[in-house]
């Protein structure tokens, strides 16, 4: 059963814009893309995405960004009529194709966020996108990727560590399409470090993409690569978020002032985005408390101490119901 | 190199380092072995390689993206590295001046372009093959791809470089292909299976119908909306 619906365009199962914690990133990524307003104003910025049937990313950061150069990349050609029906604004151009076939005829003098989300885990079609996206987008651009990053089970009965450990290294192998990094051992694939492999692994194509592409740059034209955004969560799978922005060696200092990190869920490691399941009351009491209140002394209302934190840090973006955007 | 209102060479240039750099990338005439097509790069004006159709000149590469290995369909292909060094020792050839110095810095970056570069020439030669299959067919009602090459002049390649008009900035400019006729509705799968004659008769007389493929539907949607459900 299952499989039959991974066979299914997402789109046709999930409806991506009541899904609580997609739905908070999205507003997370918002926040954050205002901020690089010291490379350019953001509206100047052109944004790609997988809009699917809804759009729904392309609607928040048109209407909440004014960001009006847009591209929807879509793989699934024999809907394109009702793709082309759904697009919400004019200023949406739909390319049809894969990415890895896409994006290679774009051009790319213009400073570009591209959010590649993608339902599925992180292989090498993928890596080809990211690594693309590395030689070309110019400084200032942001590069962000969604991958499932659900870690591997052991094989049912199987207690030998050597045994699963061979077992998981081939299946990720067989996920990736192309050889694993001799640096991954087994349990970096199980459980939650599954997000950090593929968050290495991606940043290292990154980086890897960049010293081919500053091959001939003049020290202070090399490119770098500052992560940004390390998500997690999982609204049914596992999910990752991994990305950042290009910046020009000599920029370092217009990065410093675009206060990136200011933004608590900007940080190093894995920050876990996960909306607790509260009540209306209880959201206003803890409301009342926010953003400063010593929510370490709150009367006991029955919320754990993680739901507690885990709204108080993102109460900012949550949906407060499942918000249905009728754009 | 072939030049017309829709087609035009991808130019690239880096004049900032020590080695500046100008590719060029494109299509000409269609030769019959395509001794000529693949990738000519000079260093300070020389012959160093080519025509290339070999993985230092980044076919069958596999980063940053995918090149197919040259094969008859890209006979039409013409890449142009020229390299120029006032010392010739940062040029990134060999030390015998005979190959690229494929682990130099420089070629590098000038390989990872060229991949980028001859990807929109190989989309456009894969595009005009499609699209000679499909008219064929009659899936197609016209070839934009084809008129474009018919439509274009040839014109030498130092012409092409020095005319601002001919020559599109880092992507080779192609038209867009036809529209099928027929939208490409997912392809119907066929179930056939055997059954006997007597099997035959008792299922027809089930269903009170004498269409065998009638029948076959109504067996297959029984199993299905107990077993699988609707989707």
């Amino acid at each position: 059963m299952s499989q039959d619906i991974e066979k299914l365009p997402s789109f046709k199962v999930f409806d991506y814009r009541i899904r609580t914690n997609k739905n908070t990133e999205r507003k997370m990524l918002a926040d954050a893309f205002r901020r690089v307003s010291g490379f350019e104003s953001v509206e100047k910025y052109r944004y790609i995405g997988f809009g699917s049937v809804t759009f729904t990313d392309f609607v928040l950061f048109h209407k909440s960004l004014n960001i009006t150069d847009m591209i929807s990349i879509e793989s699934k050609e024999e809907y394109e009529t009702r793709f082309d029906f759904n697009k919400p604004y004019d200023c949406i151009k739909m390319k049809y194709g894969n990415s890895n076939d896409v994006l290679p005829e774009l051009g790319w003098n213009q400073k570009t966020i591209t959010w590649l989300d993608y339902d599925g885990r992180l292989t090498d079609f993928v890596l080809q996108d990211v690594a693309l996206l590395s030689a070309k987008s110019i400084s200032g651009s942001l590069i962000i990727v969604t991958v499932n990053a659900q870690g591997y089970q052991s094989p049912k009965g199987e207690k030998s560590y050597p045994k699963i450990e061979k077992f998981f290294l081939k299946k990720f192998s067989e996920q990736l399409v192309r050889e694993v990094p001799t640096w991954v051992k087994g349990v970096d694939l199980q459980g939650d470090e599954m997000a950090n492999t593929c968050r290495r692994i991606i940043y290292d194509e990154i980086k890897a993409s960049l010293r081919d592409r500053n091959g001939m740059a003049a020290a202070d034209d090399v490119l770098e690569f500052e992560p940004l955004f390390n998500f997690v969560y999982s609204d049914n799978a596992r999910m990752l978020t991994a990305g950042g922005i290009l910046y020009k060696h000599n920029e370092s200092s217009i990065l410093r002032k675009c206060e990136f990190d200011a933004l608590d869920f900007i940080q190093k490691d894995l920050y876990e985005i996960k909306i607790p399941v509260i009540t209306p009351r209880e959201r206003h009491f803890l409301n009342q408390q926010l953003p400063k209140g010593a929510l370490n002394k709150l009367k006991d209302i029955g919320l754990t101490d993680d739901e507690i934190k885990n709204y108080s840090r993102s109460y900012r973006y949550s949906p407060s119901y499942a918000e249905i955007e009728l754009s | 190199m072939l030049v017309s209102k829709n087609i035009k060479p991808a130019i690239w240039e880096n004049k900032t380092g020590k080695v500046k750099v100008r590719i060029v990338a494109g299509i000409s005439e269609q030769e019959k072995y395509g001794p000529s097509g693949g990738w000519y790069i000079f260093g300070n004006n020389r012959l160093i390689l080519g025509p290339d159709h070999t993985d230092k000149t980044g076919w069958g590469a596999k980063k940053p993206i995918r090149i197919p290995e040259y094969h008859p369909q890209f006979y039409r292909f013409r890449g142009f590295v020229f390299l120029n060094a006032e010392d010739p020792r940062d040029l990134p050839w060999n030390t015998s001046k005979t190959n690229m110095d494929l682990d130099s810095p420089v070629y590098r970056t000038v390989l990872q372009q060229m991949i980028v570069m001859m990807r929109t020439v190989i989309d456009f030669l894969n595009g005009l093959h499609d699209e000679s299959n499909s008219f064929e067919k009659g899936l197609i009602k016209s070839t934009p791809l084809q008129k474009s090459i018919d439509d274009s002049t040839s014109f030498e390649l130092s012409t092409v470089i020095t005319t601002k008009k001919y020559v599109s900035k880092d992507l080779f400019l192609f038209p867009e292909p036809a529209k099928r006729i027929a939208p490409n509705k997912p392809k119907p799968i066929w179930l056939r299976f055997e059954i006997s004659s007597k099997e035959s008769e008792l299922i027809q007389e089930y269903f009170d119908n004498d269409d065998l493929s009638e029948i076959g539907r109504e067996i297959f949607d029984y199993f299905a909306m107990r077993e699988i459900g609707t989707k």
